[in-house]
């Protein structure tokens, strides 16, 4: 079925972790029992809640109170099966285990058939789309007024700006359908006027707002791919099973870090790929509500090798992908690491000018990943930096909050490191290799 | 480009409407002609969207002057194995400070240190003050390495990890710090027993030059605290050196009157060698309310009145007993005067005189004293017989030997195993402080002992109903050291798991594994 290790790995923290292990014993269910499909059982308890886990997605569904999915008693039942498979006690699958999975297949099926075109009013849906069209041009004239605003008064005096006029053009942006672009003002309310480095940070924040809005302004110009890269940058959200039918690479892929952050019951998870054969780099960017008790997907460690295919939302720039797995407890230690050096960039420069060629041509994209091999820990004025053998030297990024934590990964060797650069002269770590050993470093919620 | 980027930003800075007239070059200006800007603002845009693209994509890395990290420091305390990382890791499934404390004493007696890693873990979890200095003791020294570059980079790490490295460090420091600020005498006691306890490790010529300094700046809390540690070196100490006596003489002089007191017993510990006419002075006073015409059978008189020659003898009327003033008087003096006196005054050696008070008409109200001055004198046969004797108040006991271990150091540990093992008290172990303090303080058993106690004990469990917490299963596990594999396959091993539950049990199971 899967083994403990894998079970663990779908922990969404620590604590549920601990407290699912303390679960997984059989005298704290009943019932339990597993197909080639679900897992389902009852905890029991001072109540006792029946669990289900679907291991297509994998999906959970408990009866406890707890948002935060899975729950201990999902993984504790995972983790019991795993253990002990021999700890089934029921055979057949209960009623609430079938009503389930029917209605997460019907739930697949009609998403499969939006995406695959089944459009019951097709007026209706033309409508919406000149509609959105329309609210999202509103939304990007209002914006424009905004930045010019913005120059005419000078960022020093935006930075007094009241705090209702910062809330009302966000506001404006998601009510004309356009969230990118709330979120990168929210972004640039949040930088301007604060930090040593204001000036420039809030610059580059406005500057490319423009960019953005002027080149979608100018579509009609531009090819189709880039549209597409722009209108996602603007707000327009893909399904993900949309993305199925679009540009995809599959194969072989390292785990290179996996991410969670939490913030305002929403949970963030960031997972950063590299393709084995390729070394194409591929960003899993996942979203869900803890009060929704909505899943993220589990069973990635970093450090491992994993089979799948990326389904990338932007043929212009293949970075962020949807990443489906054949399974999800599926994964290949890495035995020689000697494999993934040719694929390192050899020193800081080589590997900035590679990214600036890359920016010149991706110029709406923020964020960059940077694989560096032999370089080590170093100060500049107290501060800490990453350098090679050339002494070229890449800053940490100045909110990256756990500098301890890399130090006792990198301590004085020579080591592989992978993060990721907003403009190539600063670096966010995400992970160490050393030693023939690949160590995730931990980011809290201000690194990102 | 620099100097267009450098003059656009000002104007983006003070804003278009401070300084409409900026110039651009010829070539821009035609290139944002084509542009076809609506007003001077998007013009403005339009120029710094070049500006700060061109001025960023132009930026290269170049060689820079950079500080090399310091050296690490060698380790002085060995690695852990493979196998114990995975037992640590394994361990967080019981987030108790019981548990982090068995494994930082085991460390420690083991000398492995603790990696950072796994004590940032650690330190996620117990970041209080006491369990930071425990974690402190077994930090490694590329943690310190890590801390001592630069405090600011340690923003997210807890103050008390901190505070606490820096004792274990350097406990010269340390004292500087004490003697400025008296924080030792804030400290609460575990926090006070975790630095003394490190303390004790030291020689005693090493030490008490220490406590003596240290004794001048403590308050009376501060100086009972310290004042186990000088106890236990002196009391085998056959002379006093000339600061020990200073020391002795401050003590005597203390406002403290428990300090006082304590300080008259060491002083009648020591009397008949070092001061025969005042030994004559209190086996005299002693005899006033001990008739010993019967020595087989001694009658007790307790002094009614409080004298002024008891008064010198640093006797005090306390209530805190809940008993007569007269046998607490009595108590006092039998506490001060010590069971080797007691043998003299009614012809037979300690163990006798000891048993023969205890059926003395006073034997219930005189338990505690009793037991006091065998500890305090150090009489371990006394003390042995004590245990062995009295089957009443045994929670009590536990909890005065445990007291007194800690405070007196490793010397009284092999009579409390030989009662333990030979006398089957087993329910003393049942007092977690006590077997603590002797986790604390090294003690070992061999696999035998520690086999016959842990059956002892699950045999004792079986037929009682008592039940232990897990942190105590861990920390007895530690102590104990029986193997795992012994353990599971033990009888009683699956009514035990029932008694402390399977979650306990499997806390045991992997400390026992992480010690093997």
């Amino acid at each position: 079925m899967f083994t403990p290790e894998q079970a663990a790995s779908l922990a969404p923290d620590a604590g549920t972790l601990n407290r699912a292990k303390k679960l997984a014993k059989p005298n704290k269910f009943r019932n339990t029992g597993y197909s080639e499909r679900a897992l389902w059982g009852v905890a029991l308890g001072s109540s006792n809640y029946t669990t289900l886990v679907d291991l297509q997605g994998p999906a959970y569904k408990c009866s406890c109170p707890v948002h935060k999915m899975p729950c201990k008693h999902a993984l504790g039942l995972m983790l019991l099966l795993a253990q002990d498979p021999s700890a089934v006690t029921d055979q057949n699958p209960p009623e609430a285990l079938i009503e389930w999975l029917n209605k997460r297949d019907g739930a697949a099926k009609s998403k499969q058939n939006r995406v695959a075109g089944e459009v019951k009013d097709t007026k209706a849906q033309t409508r919406r789309v000149a509609q959105r069209a329309k609210n999202v041009d509103q939304g990007i004239s209002e914006l424009k007024r905004f930045l010019e605003d913005t120059v005419r008064m000078g960022l020093a005096e935006s930075a007094k700006r009241t705090e209702d006029t910062w809330e009302q053009i966000q506001k404006r942006l998601i009510d004309a359908q356009a969230r990118g672009l709330a979120r990168q003002i929210t972004w640039l309310r949040s930088n301007i006027g604060r930090g040593a480095d204001w000036i420039h940070t809030s610059l580059r924040a406005v500057v490319h707002l423009h960019a953005l809005i002027t080149a979608y302004e100018q579509r009609d110009h531009l090819p189709p791919e880039l549209v597409d890269t722009l209108k996602e940058r603007i707000g327009w959200a893909k399904l993900k099973e949309e993305l199925q039918t679009g540009p995809s690479l599959d194969g072989t892929w390292l785990v290179l870090n996996h991410a969670l952050f939490y913030e305002s019951d929403l949970y963030t998870q960031t997972i950063w790929l590299m393709h084995r054969e390729s070394a194409q780099f591929c960003q899993q960017l996942n979203f869900a509500s803890s009060f929704n008790r909505e899943t993220l997907p589990g069973g990635y460690q970093a450090g491992v090798l994993i089979e799948g295919q990326a389904y990338y939302y932007s043929q212009w720039l293949p970075q962020r992908a949807h990443f489906v797995r054949p399974s999800a407890f599926d994964h290949t230690p890495v035995e020689d690491w000697q494999w993934l050096q040719p694929y390192c960039q050899p020193d800081i420069r080589t590997a900035i000018r590679h990214l600036q060629t890359q920016r010149i041509k991706q110029p709406f994209n923020i964020t960059w990943p940077l694989l560096l091999k032999d370089v080590r820990a170093v100060t500049i004025d107290e501060q800490l930096a990453l350098a090679d053998a050339h002494n070229h030297v890449l800053m940490l990024q100045s909110n990256y909050s756990r500098p301890w934590q890399l130090l006792s990964a990198m301590g004085k060797e020579t080591v592989t490191v992978f993060g990721t650069t907003t403009q190539g002269m600063d670096i966010l770590p995400w992970a160490v290799l050393g030693n023939d050993q690949w160590q995730a470093l931990n980011l809290s919620v201000q690194d990102e | 480009m620099d100097d267009l980027y450098a003059k656009l930003s000002k104007i983006a800075v003070i804003g278009l409407q401070n300084q409409p007239d900026y110039e651009l070059s010829p070539e821009l200006h035609t290139l944002l002609a084509e542009a076809q800007c609506d007003n001077e603002a998007q013009r403005l845009l339009h120029a710094l969207t070049l500006a700060v693209m061109q001025q960023e994509l132009a930026q290269l890395p170049r060689p820079q002057r950079c500080d090399e990290l310091p050296e690490i420091p060698a380790e002085w305390l060995q690695s852990i194995t493979q196998h114990q990382r995975h037992q640590l890791q394994a361990l967080f499934q019981f987030p108790s400070r019981n548990v982090m404390l068995a494994v930082a004493l085991w460390l420690q007696r083991e000398r492995r240190v603790l990696p950072e890693s796994l004590l940032l873990e650690y330190m996620e979890t117990y970041d209080d003050r006491i369990s930071c200095r425990y974690l402190a003791l077994v930090a490694s020294a590329r943690f310190r390495w890590l801390l001592a570059m630069n405090r600011s980079w340690a923003g997210s790490i807890s103050q008390s990890i901190i505070e606490a490295l820096k004792w274990v460090q350097n406990p010269a420091l340390w004292l500087d710090i004490e003697q400025n600020s008296e924080t030792f005498t804030r400290w609460d006691k575990a926090a006070q027993q975790a630095y003394l306890q490190k303390l004790y490790r030291y020689q005693g010529d090493e030490l008490l030059p220490f406590i003596y300094h240290l004794w001048q700046h403590c308050n009376a809390d501060g100086r009972k605290a310290l004042w186990p540690y000088v106890y236990s070196v002196w009391l085998n100490a056959v002379a006093l050196d000339e600061p020990a006596q200073q020391w002795l003489q401050s003590a005597l002089n203390d406002k403290s009157k428990p300090i006082k007191f304590a300080a008259i017993c060491l002083r009648a510990h020591h009397a008949k060698q070092t001061e025969p006419d005042w030994y004559t002075e209190i086996k005299q006073q002693l005899s006033q309310f001990i008739d010993a015409s019967k020595p087989k059978k001694p009658d007790l008189n307790p002094p009614e009145t409080l004298s002024l020659e008891l008064k010198q003898l640093g006797m005090i009327d306390d209530d805190t007993y809940g008993l007569s003033k007269a046998v607490v008087r009595l108590g006092q003096l039998l506490v001060l005067t010590g069971p080797a006196v007691w043998a003299e005054l009614l012809q037979c050696n300690s163990v006798e005189a000891l048993r023969r008070l205890a059926k003395s008409r006073f034997k219930e109200e005189l338990e505690p004293f009793l037991l006091e001055a065998c500890i305090r004198h150090h009489d371990l046969a006394a003390l042995a017989m004590w245990c062995q004797q009295y089957k009443r108040c045994k929670y009590v006991k536990a909890d005065i030997l445990s007291a007194w271990l800690i405070n007196t150091g490793s010397r009284l540990i092999p009579p409390v195993i030989d009662v333990l093992l030979a006398q089957k008290r087993i329910e003393l172990l049942f007092c977690d402080k006590l077997w603590r303090a002797m986790a604390q303080f090294g003690l070992v058993l061999s696999g035998v002992e520690a086999q016959q106690l842990f059956t002892a004990m699950a045999e004792y469990l079986h037929k009682r109903r008592v039940y232990l917490n897990t942190g105590s299963y861990v920390l007895l596990g530690v102590w104990l050291q029986v193997s795992h594999d012994w353990l599971t396959q033990q009888k009683f091993w699956p009514t035990l798991k029932d008694k402390i539950g399977a979650n306990e049990a499997d806390g045991l199971v992997h400390i026992l594994r992480l010690t093997k």
